[in-house]
């Protein structure tokens, strides 16, 4: 029972074997069969015919060779055959095109040589015996398949590296840059390039901004004038430093309204995060036009930190001034 | 050990969210015992590479949250900042309603900044991992593999807009520039010191390379559930286009849809579609649970999973082909089975006329984001 059911795996693993081309030591695995080609285009013979080419790079000269095996292979008018002398002719001309073989995407029980290139399409029609000539080209087919990663990959290597860096680039400036309000996210969209693999831009538009700040009347250092406000950049840019896209240096036109002093519009800086800007406020009531400094809140909240860092610090000298004088004091 | 991309549509997916259809797949396998030996899984058969870019959305929504708190309110009668930022917290906070209201759909389709990091991230996995495939392959001295995207619902426009670009792009960079980026190009594809040595000599034996262009080379592209003739923002299809050679870049193409799915009989676009004379089209119809338009749903009907099968897995011979299309036939995959297959006539009727009724009459992106609500809606699912 246990051995009838060995046999049993083994015979469907048989019968459910690859129906996809593929190498089997020197035999060719096509339409669910293993198939001998001629001599002349043994793989193994053929792999360490062209070696000397492939280890050097002349693939051109590697697969005209394979051309020429396979030509020496045939017998009356096989090459006359369809797909043949295309066939021969794309081996001369390899260019970037893949040699594999697959099964028919109509569902036929067939598989397909460059299956959608015209005029050059060889059928494998497996209801039928494969002939000969078909298995030496398919045979021929896989060896340059096997030779063509060698061919390929460093082409891979700088594609892939290219690809690497303008992702990075593109998810870098939606994350570490310049944060964009939806209406600035689509209006830098515009600017883009159709083509993905022309480099990023570096200068992003400001456009309609809003931005938190707090306004400093430079006449009247109050505390009343010390509002918290939201400016609206009508119009700006930012120029992103350094190679991505974390830290930016930038301008503006600004305009505000929060202060008692009515519209005031000016200009301002950006250097990442902070904003520093001057904004002219007309007079009113008799009053003379005035001159307001704008910081952006990131600012603000830098300088009070440092503000209450040196407070800190001040308080922390006195009290050990106090302590030192206390100590002499005892000491005396 | 051919290679399958999954990417993914609309919806809230998180790392993993290839489970799913994976495990359908897997399911299916059980379907052809003679093909798949009882205990086998798609992974024994097929590297699946997941793709997600949905987290790039998620970044987006969260930088308009981040901006709209960072406003106080202003002065005045209408505090016009608060419901800014009401909306845009919204938006982040509840990212499967936003998903639901169709919002992947407008931040693909209306920002090109955000479209273009969604393109990028499918093609800096796919180019490195056909990358990585040639250098194993390379070294153990066999053929490399075969590659196919399944792509779903608003992912089979990104992966068309994407492979375009890939495809058409001048990427290769200069070959000196490899030498100091060797470093990160062996980490970016995982490679191993052995697989970084192999690559290492076979750059340093070649002559310089003028090729700035290569083409993807795909086996297979299987566009399920298919919005890209309506979404894509490439001028033209992946699907349809050429090499130099003349031959498609993509070697097979499928477009599957549901009879039913509003979401596809509104991607479909205005025929503006595939024209290529070698597209398979296939049309199912099994209604297996109420979320038609699921990427799991679609895979699991034998003439979807048979044709991926087919394609990409040598083991999956003919004869089992032939066994799905048989399968495909039976009437659960004709109409109800699965979880619905106990449901009354009636109420298969009113399902039946709430889907067809779901999809809008005008092909638009607008109207494509109102069917996904109204879908979504009908469903009671994101």
């Amino acid at each position: 029972m246990r051995r009838a059911a060995i046999l049993l795996a083994i015979a469907t693993l048989f019968l459910a074997r690859a129906n996809a081309a593929d190498l089997r030591g020197d035999e060719v695995f096509l339409c669910d069969k293993r198939h001998q080609p001629s001599a002349a285009v043994r793989p193994s013979s053929l792999l360490l015919d062209v070696s000397a080419e492939v280890a050097s790079g002349d693939f051109r000269a590697a697969y005209a060779k394979l051309a020429r095996s396979l030509e020496s292979s045939f017998s009356g008018g096989e090459r006359a055959m369809p797909g043949i002398a295309g066939f021969l002719g794309a081996l001369r001309e390899p260019q970037t095109r893949t040699f594999e073989i697959n099964t028919a995407a109509s569902g036929a029980n067939e598989e397909k040589l460059f299956e959608t290139e015209q005029g050059r399409e060889i059928t494998f029609d497996c209801n039928a015996p494969v002939p000969r000539y078909l298995v030496d080209v398919a045979s021929v087919s896989l060896v340059a398949s096997k030779i063509h990663p060698k061919q390929i990959t460093p082409l891979l290597a700088r594609r892939a590296l290219g690809v690497a860096r303008a992702s990075r680039d593109a998810e870098s400036l939606l994350k570490d840059g310049l944060a964009m309000w939806p209406w600035e996210l689509w209006a830098n969209g515009l600017r883009l390039s159709r083509d993905d693999s022309e480099p990023l831009f570096r200068t992003q538009l400001v456009l309609m901004r809003p931005t938190a700040g707090i306004e400093v009347d430079t006449r009247n250092r109050a505390s009343a004038d010390l509002n918290a406000s939201v400016m609206l950049e009508p119009v700006g840019f930012v120029r992103y430093r350094g190679s991505g896209y974390s830290h930016w240096w930038g301008a503006s036109i600004v305009v505000t309204s929060s202060t008692s002093r009515g519209a005031g519009v000016g200009g301002l800086v950006r250097w990442d995060n902070y904003v520093f800007g001057l904004t002219r406020h007309k007079g009113e009531d008799g009053r003379p036009d005035s001159n307001f400094l704008v910081i952006g809140v990131e600012l603000y909240d830098f300088l009070n930190k440092k503000r209450t860092e040196l407070k800190e610090w001040d308080e922390f000298r006195e009290r050990r001034t106090e302590q030192l004088r206390d100590t002499l004091r005892l000491r005396e | 050990m051919n290679i399958v991309f999954l990417v993914h549509g609309i919806g809230r997916h998180a790392k993993g969210w290839s489970d799913d259809p994976v495990a359908a797949l897997d399911q299916a396998l059980r379907l052809y015992p003679q093909c798949f030996p009882a205990g086998k899984k798609l992974g024994d058969y097929l590297e699946i590479v997941e793709i997600r870019y949905d987290d790039i959305f998620d970044l987006v929504l969260q930088r308009w949250d981040e901006l709209a708190q960072s406003l106080p309110a202003p002065a005045g009668a209408f505090n016009w900042t608060g419901k800014v930022s009401e909306l845009l917290q919204r938006a982040n906070n509840d990212g499967a309603t936003f998903a639901r209201f169709g919002g992947d759909v407008l931040l693909y389709g209306g920002f090109a900044l955000v479209a273009r990091a969604a393109r990028l991230r499918l093609n800096a996995i796919v180019s490195a991992t056909i990358f990585r495939a040639h250098v194993e392959a390379i070294a153990a001295d066999r053929n490399p593999p075969k590659f196919a995207v399944v792509a779903h619902s608003m992912g089979t426009a990104v992966a068309q807009d994407a492979l375009h670009q890939l495809a058409t792009g001048e990427w290769v960079v200069e070959r000196d520039e490899i030498e100091d980026a060797l470093p990160d190009l062996v980490e970016n594809a995982n490679l191993s010191e052995q697989q970084a040595a192999d690559l290492k000599a076979v750059l340093d034996g070649l002559a310089a390379d003028e090729t700035r262009t290569i083409p993807v080379n795909l086996t297979g592209l299987f566009l399920v559930s298919d919005t890209s003739p309506l979404l894509h923002r490439a001028p033209a299809l992946y699907s349809e286009l050429r090499t130099a050679t003349g031959a498609f870049d993509c070697t097979g193409f499928w477009s599957i849809n549901h009879e039913l799915d509003p979401v596809s009989r509104v991607g479909a676009g205005l025929g503006g579609g595939a024209v290529r004379g070698d597209k398979v089209d296939i049309v199912v119809r099994h209604i297996h649970k109420r979320n038609i338009h699921d990427f799991a749903h679609y895979l699991s009907h034998p003439r979807v999973h048979a044709a991926i099968f087919r394609r990409m897995i040598p083991d999956f011979s003919n004869a089992c082909f032939q066994q799905a299309q048989e399968l495909a036939k039976r009437d659960e995959w004709k109409g109800f089975g699965g979880e619905l297959a106990g449901l009354e006539a009636q109420a298969r009727q009113r399902l039946i006329d709430e889907l067809r009724n779901s999809a809008a009459a005008q092909r638009t992106v607008e109207k494509l984001r109102e069917t996904i609500e109204k879908y979504f809606g009908l469903i009671g699912a994101a």
